[in-house]
């Protein structure tokens, strides 16, 4: 009989003990002061290159997706920054507005901008057009307004009471033009011609919208229209404006004229010799051409007329 | 027993050793887990971040912010620009981020950065991963992740609670499955044992009250059965023996009855002869004395035997009274000295154990017992010698199992005479069986039937020419 109590004393004790070694163990498991740190794979080729010296900032107005965008510019902005010896960091933000910000704050040396835009900026902040761009031979380019080939719009006349899209207030051939032509047929309200009206910020948007379904009718610049998009197969013109120039890129005002001039002969170069001709593939201009700003003074009776 | 409860003991090491190799994987597993889950939600939110960060689109990278940081497991998010400017993050997060840590994302150039740290603020440690964001080989800015492990540390204290409470269960559980198991098994061997013991002390009538279906009911029904047969063999075996005994006295009796006729045949005979010389001798009156005085002799021989036999036969029941045994023993050695051992060299050595209980025995007779054996060992050292006598406990195995016995008492007489021959060994307590001369034959008679008597026990031991032990066996009883 003693011998048995031994034994459950031996059980009680043991179990006891084991509850406690693991209590200990749990305590040790919780938060400790230690730092352990763990990295991932180093990525080999990290370009730091942008840190030495003042960068020159180059934005874009808003053109769909904003890595796409990334993708396509940034081997001009490094074509750049060799030809000029200097860092050039790229700059891209969600809407015109935005850029135009930048550009009036002088945030921006050089900036992409569509044609009204320009126009609109030059009269707040002095902007000086440096080039434009040259695409499938012509350095002018329109608007169009694009339905889906199965629906039986065959006019702009049977988009009334249907939805509409422009891209942006700011766009010259997604906005002023089409709004031009609008007024010219006595429709001053958009809004009430058509059934509803939305902004979607980019042409790709706009084209996307309408491929869809979503939207009915939609202006877009004639550009995007000949780019190798599978979308555009399944949508159909119903109206085209007169050429414009393609917007330039111009510096601010307050740019070192050398500077600028050195700016223009990189892009000038571009797409005439072959080592420009990768670039010029790639970002799909074929080349760049002297910009003035009479060019865009049909635009800007436009927008007088409009706004 | 013994065998279930290190059974139950090898049962509790296996549980905690298990229990104990699973919390660590699990853990490890968990922390593994956690870390991986955390590195993909801070990559895809990178990866969704990306146009966002590009664009500087404040808006949308607060509302990704201000939507998950509402997970509970989330403690901080910031998102930065390509040169580490804060583009958006959760309420207060660089505050709350130690510095350290903060300045090794820095300018990051790995796919990601896994720092866990204890962050003071949110008093817990901190999962904190950074992601930076790459456009072909050109940073955009980073996102970075704080997962708080303070619901990880709640999990697992959970996790030790529950193993510990399992294991507990599962051990009383199977201490109560061990002892219940065991009363099946050591139960029906404990009323085996109990019955053996009980047969084996000679009760064949005991039966074991085992009726299950099982070895144990097939066992208990064979025992039963073998105890019935054992018992019906035993009453045999009485009656054979009541037969053999009652021979045995009558061939005891007559060989009695031949031995006293013979004694008193031999005298008879001498006296016959003597008073035919007497009758036909009728002159010489010096040879008549003499023929008279061999009569007289004879019959004084005969008188003497008669009256030893006498003294055999008419033993009384023993008086009991508590007598203190190393006291008789001493006062009779020392008669025993003056009478015997006159012109001898006898030594007696003692060797009393005084812590003796007194025994309840009869004083006269015992005195008998110790003068008999004592004499013969002087008769049986005639050139002298060495005389043992011992007492002490006598604890023989055979008397423990009943209880209240508290044993005996052990009385021994050591000489170093010359001894009894084996083959007379077995006769030396039978009347009249003597080896000396003078000897009636029934000084050992007497012994034994005293210690009989008084429900002792003696047993010899002889060496020829070696000496003669005698142990006298006497149980302790307080009642008389």
């Amino acid at each position: 009989m003693a011998e048995k109590k031994r034994v459950v004393v031996y059980i009680i004790t043991f179990t006891i003990l084991t509850l406690l070694t693991l209590l200990f163990f749990s305590t040790c498991s919780k938060p400790s002061s230690t730092t352990t740190i763990e990295t991932g794979a180093p990525i080999i080729e990290f370009k730091e290159s942008v840190r030495k010296g003042t960068p020159l900032y180059m934005g874009f107005i808003p053109q769909g997706n904003a890595v796409f965008m990334v993708k396509k510019w940034q081997p001009l902005a490094d074509y750049l920054a060799k030809e000029l010896q200097m860092p050039v960091e790229t700059v891209f933000r969600s809407s015109y507005r935005e850029i135009i910000t930048a550009l009036s704050k002088g945030e921006l040396d050089l900036c992409l901008t569509g044609a009204l835009m320009y126009v609109l900026t030059r009269d707040a902040t002095d902007i000086r057009p440096l080039v434009r761009r040259k695409i499938s031979g012509s350095s002018s380019y329109h608007s169009i307004i694009i339905v889906r080939k199965d629906s039986d719009l065959k006019t702009f006349n049977d988009l009334k009471g249907k939805s509409f899209a422009f891209a942006d207030k700011e766009s010259t051939t997604g906005y002023l033009l089409p709004i031009a032509m609008m007024r010219q047929k006595g429709i001053n309200d958009p809004q009430t011609y058509f059934s509803k009206v939305i902004y979607a910020g980019n042409p790709d948007s706009v084209l996307l919208s309408v491929y869809t379904g979503n939207i009915d009718g939609a202006a877009i610049p004639s550009t995007r229209w000949q780019f190798e998009n599978p979308n555009v197969k399944e949508l159909k013109i119903i109206w085209k404006s007169e050429p414009t120039f393609l917007g330039p890129f111009s510096v601010r005002s307050g740019l070192d004229d050398g500077l600028a001039a050195r700016l223009k002969k990189a892009f000038l170069k571009i797409g005439k010799s072959p080592d420009t001709l990768e670039l010029s593939n790639h970002i799909q201009i074929e080349g760049f051409e002297e910009a003035f700003d009479s060019d865009y003074d049909s635009i800007r009776r436009a927008a007088k007329w409009v706004f | 027993m013994r065998f279930i409860y290190s059974f139950i003991f090898v049962i509790i090491i296996t549980i905690t050793i298990l229990s104990l190799v699973n919390h660590f994987r699990w853990n490890r597993n968990y922390l593994k887990q956690v870390r991986d889950e955390g590195l993909i939600l801070t990559q895809t939110l990178a990866q969704g971040s990306m146009d966002p960060i590009i664009r500087n689109d404040f808006y949308t990278l607060n509302e990704y912010v201000n939507t998950l940081i509402k997970k509970k497991n989330i403690a901080y998010i910031v998102i930065t620009d390509k040169q580490d400017h804060v583009l958006a993050q959760s309420q207060g997060a660089l505050n709350k981020i130690p510095q350290p840590i903060n300045n090794q994302v820095i300018g990051l150039n790995r796919t990601f950065l896994v720092q866990t740290y204890y962050n003071p603020d949110f008093k817990t440690r901190i999962n904190d991963i950074s992601v930076p964001v790459f456009i072909d080989m050109n940073k955009w800015g980073s996102v970075r992740v704080g997962f708080s492990l303070a619901h990880m540390h709640a999990e697992i204290t959970k996790n030790i609670l529950v193993v510990m409470v399992t294991s507990l269960i599962s051990i009383l559980i199977g201490i109560g499955v061990a002892l219940i198991l065991s009363r099946f098994v050591t139960e029906p061997i404990k009323k085996f044992s109990r019955s053996m013991e009980t047969v084996a002390s000679g009760n064949f009538e005991q039966e074991v009250s085992i009726d299950t279906a099982d070895e144990f009911g097939l066992l208990a029904r064979s025992f039963n059965k073998m105890a019935v047969s054992l018992e019906k063999n035993k009453l045999e075996l009485k009656k054979t023996y009541q037969r053999l005994m009652q021979k045995e006295k009558m061939a005891a009796l007559g060989e009695l009855t031949a031995r006293i006729a013979h004694e008193i045949k031999n005298p008879l005979g001498i006296i016959k002869g003597t008073a035919q010389i007497l009758v036909d001798e009728k002159e010489n009156a010096d040879i008549k004395l003499e023929v008279a005085g061999f009569i007289i002799a004879e019959v004084n021989r005969l008188d003497t035997k008669v009256r030893d036999l006498l003294n055999h036969s008419r033993l009384q029941s023993p008086t009991l009274r508590k007598i203190d045994i190393n006291d008789i023993l001493e006062e009779t050695i020392h008669i025993c000295e003056y009478q015997k051992s006159a012109g001898k060299h006898i030594t007696i050595c003692r060797n009393y154990n005084q812590k003796l209980p007194p025994l309840m025995l009869d004083r006269e007779q015992i005195r008998q017992v110790i003068l008999n054996l004592l004499i013969n060992s002087f008769e049986a050292m005639p050139d002298g010698g060495k005389i043992t006598v011992a007492t002490g406990f006598d604890f023989q195995k055979e008397d423990h199992h009943n209880p209240g016995d508290m044993g005996g008492v052990l009385i021994e007489f050591e000489d170093t005479g010359i001894g009894i021959q084996e083959k007379d060994l077995s006769r030396i307590f039978d009347p009249f069986f003597t080896t000396k001369k003078e000897g009636t034959g029934l000084g050992l008679a007497t012994v034994n039937r005293i210690v009989e008597n008084h429900k002792g026990k003696i047993s010899v031991e002889s060496k020829l020419g070696a000496g003669t032990r005698f142990a006298l066996h006497f149980p302790i009883n307080d009642k008389p």
